[in-house]
């Protein structure tokens, strides 16, 4: 609150100097208000005596001693003289107004990003339903501005003394570590940075930022997917047709019943079971060699994708990719998995699916007990555990059907393209249009080949290139490193390894071996 | 491990990010019976396309854009003395820190503007954001993820 006037209220009698204003039967009484900023005049005079009227000049010249002129409402001061010289009162009219003082502004903290605002008792984790209503933060980012208090500016009172304003307060701001104040006086405020991503959690006038998002409601319709620039706990479960996207970690305590996890730079952790659409179903053709009917490329269509580790608990219907070591708990049915690491299933099963895995897979028993072909494991270089790779044999694999087929509706013209000039005009037509087409599919087959050629040329292998069962593995199972391949022929009982030798072509039985990541440049797979 | 670019922009939360990460400036600001002249000086001195137009209080009252000197002034009978409140956009829209960046690019391209200034709950213009803001946010994220891509 601004100064109060030490004037307000004062009541003033205008005399002047002399006796001219008594004598003449005038009355010329000022009041101040009580905000010391308006003066009143109440002026009288004794019509009965004969004496001058009170003139503007005189009124005037007697609230100069008092008042600075410039505060006069002069034409105020005309109508009061008129009216005491017309009928010897003129009620009580305001002459004159100062200037008030302005208080200063408080301070303030202006926000520039949308906080999750926080309710007592709330702890760590988020409301779900508000969780796409506070924007993600990077490290770096400002995320608020900090305004000084104003000092206000002073206000003159109707009789010219100085009114001190009142000066702002400073604005009410905690926080932690997470932010820093940085300075810039040339801006006109300071600004409140963050030191790590997240989301601004707002309590109170406390501000911080978190890293981990924790939430506990299942992610299902009424929450949608989630895509989080930190780290991602959720206490629930993830359900089908939903994702959680996090540059960090994602820990998921439940289950995820068809739902996707990507984590750009973390690991992913699933306590739960993992259920999904069967990505990874397998069948066999006719050459009895297992192929992949879903084999689907590219990290958008695998249904839980880390850069680094992915452990999990019980896996179905899944496939998996991860840069580092996948970790599989209990069991693996119809999963496919794609690691620059080790599968390392110590003391689960692998029952059916896939795996493409660098630096060796690992399980307590691998197979089906019915002893079907159902587990096919690739023990590969970094390349072909990529998704480039896939994508490219994928593409090579669609090509080589589309060749083909053209060449099953080309018959014999498809080796003597020159005996269609037999033809009818209509039918050549349409033969030469196929083999053209044949042409630029086989010539388009090639240059992927190449591509892929030149890809496998930077391609890294492990020194060991081994499959470790701890306790079975069942006939059936395939394992593959390039183009050499060996069937399990008869259900054999662990601890053992069946290893890829590279200087040999060829697999060998024998103790398990540790698996450890080298990447040594060993000799390349044969093709 | 690649796993396809991640592009910021891509990202559909991207234009639902506040307005205030792109930590707009504080606006140049005139008082609404500031001249026009004083208003052209700010606008050529400081190399600026708009400058904010308050009350005495510091309250937003209209803004004064470059679009305004080429369609409002009359420069062959040009009086520079006239308070700027007569050639001032009064009342623009306004947002305030929070805001997506999708509403703000709404604003701009319904009301084809270029300039949004942008106020507290005092009404206070804290920050003024112009579409060549935003394009330069949209360029450096994506120039950030392209780099970051492998």
């Amino acid at each position: 609150m601004s100064e109060r006037s030490s004037n307000a209220g004062m009541v003033l009698e205008l005399q002047g100097d002399g006796p001219a204003v008594a004598e003449r039967g005038l009355t010329i009484e000022g009041e101040v208000s009580d905000d010391g900023l308006k003066l009143f005049l109440t002026c009288h005079r004794d019509l009965t005596r004969d004496t001058p009227p009170l003139s503007y000049d005189e009124l005037k010249g007697l609230l100069v001693e008092h008042v600075p002129a410039e505060f006069i409402h002069d034409s105020v001061l005309q109508e009061i003289v008129d009216l005491v010289n017309r009928d010897g009162v003129a009620p009580k009219r305001r002459v004159a107004k100062g200037t008030p003082a302005v208080p200063g502004r408080d301070g303030k903290l202006l926000l520039l990003v949308k906080p999750y605002r926080r309710r007592s008792g709330e702890r760590e984790q988020v409301d779900a339903r508000y969780v796409r209503y506070f924007d993600n933060i990077e490290t770096g980012s400002p995320v608020a501005r900090l305004y000084a208090p104003t000092n206000g500016q002073p206000g003159i009172d109707v009789l010219g003394e100085e009114m001190k304003a009142a000066s702002g307060k400073p604005a009410e701001v905690k926080f932690d570590d997470s932010l820093q104040l940085v300075t810039a006086a040339s801006r006109g405020y300071d600004t409140l940075v963050a030191t790590v991503s997240g989301y601004l959690d707002t309590e109170g006038p406390s501000l911080r930022v978190h890293n981990e998002l924790v939430l506990t409601e299942d992610i299902d319709f009424r929450i949608g997917d989630i895509d989080f620039i930190g780290a991602v706990r959720l206490r629930g479960s993830l359900m089908k047709g939903f994702r959680i996207k996090a540059r960090g970690n994602i820990v998921i305590e439940g289950n995820v019943v068809g739902g996707k996890l990507v984590s750009t730079e973390g690991s992913i952790e699933v306590k739960g079971t993992v259920t999904g659409d069967g990505g990874a179903a397998a069948r066999i053709d006719e050459s009895s060699t297992l192929r992949f009917s879903q084999l689907r490329a590219g990290a958008e269509e695998d249904q839980i994708a880390a850069a680094r580790s992915v452990a999990l608990h019980v896996v179905e219907g899944v496939t998996v990719s991860a840069g580092e070591t996948i970790r599989v708990q209990r069991e693996a049915h119809h999963a496919r998995f794609r690691t620059r690491g080790v599968l390392d299933m110590t003391g689960a099963k692998f029952i059916s699916g896939a795996a493409y895995a660098v630096c060796g897979i690992q399980a307590d028993a691998i197979g089906s007990p019915a002893e079907e072909e159902t587990v096919a494991l690739h023990l590969c270089s970094d390349v072909e555990s990529s998704a480039e790779y896939l994508d490219l044999t994928e593409a090579i694999n669609r090509h080589l059907h589309a060749e083909a087929t053209i060449r099953v509706v080309l018959g014999p013209f498809a080796d003597d393209p020159a005996a269609v000039r037999r033809l009818e005009p209509e039918y050549r037509r349409k033969m030469v249009d196929l083999h053209a087409k044949l042409t630029k599919v086989s010539d388009s087959r090639q240059r992927l080949e190449e591509e892929r050629t030149t890809l496998l040329a930077t391609a890294k292998y492990n020194s060991v290139m081994c499959v470790n069962f701890n306790k079975k593995i069942f006939r059936g199972v395939r394992i593959i490193a390039g183009e050499q391949h060996y069937l399990v022929e008869d259900t054999a009982t662990g601890p053992g390894c069946i290893e890829f030798v590279p200087a040999e072509q060829g697999f060998v039985t024998g103790p398990t071996k540790a698996l450890v990541c080298d990447l040594a440049g060993t000799p390349k797979v044969e093709r | 491990m690649t796993h396809g670019p991640h592009f910021g922009l891509l990202d559909n939360r991207f234009l639902a990010r506040s307005v205030g990460l792109l930590d707009p400036g504080a606006p140049l600001t005139i008082r609404e019976d500031d001249s026009l002249g004083r208003a052209l000086t700010v606008l050529r001195d400081n190399k600026v396309g708009c400058v904010v137009v308050t009350a005495a209080n510091g309250e937003l009252k209209g803004i004064f854009t470059e679009r305004d000197v080429l369609l409002k002034l009359d420069f062959k009978q040009l009086d520079e003395t006239r308070p700027i409140r007569e050639f001032m956009t009064a009342h623009p829209r306004t947002v305030e820190m929070t805001a997506p960046i999708a509403f703000v690019l709404q604003l701009m391209s319904e009301g084809g503007f270029r300039h949004v200034p942008i106020i507290d709950e005092e009404r206070l213009p804290v920050g003024i954001v112009s579409v060549k803001d935003i394009i330069d946010y949209i360029v450096s994220s994506v120039t950030k993820d392209l780099h970051s891509f492998e």
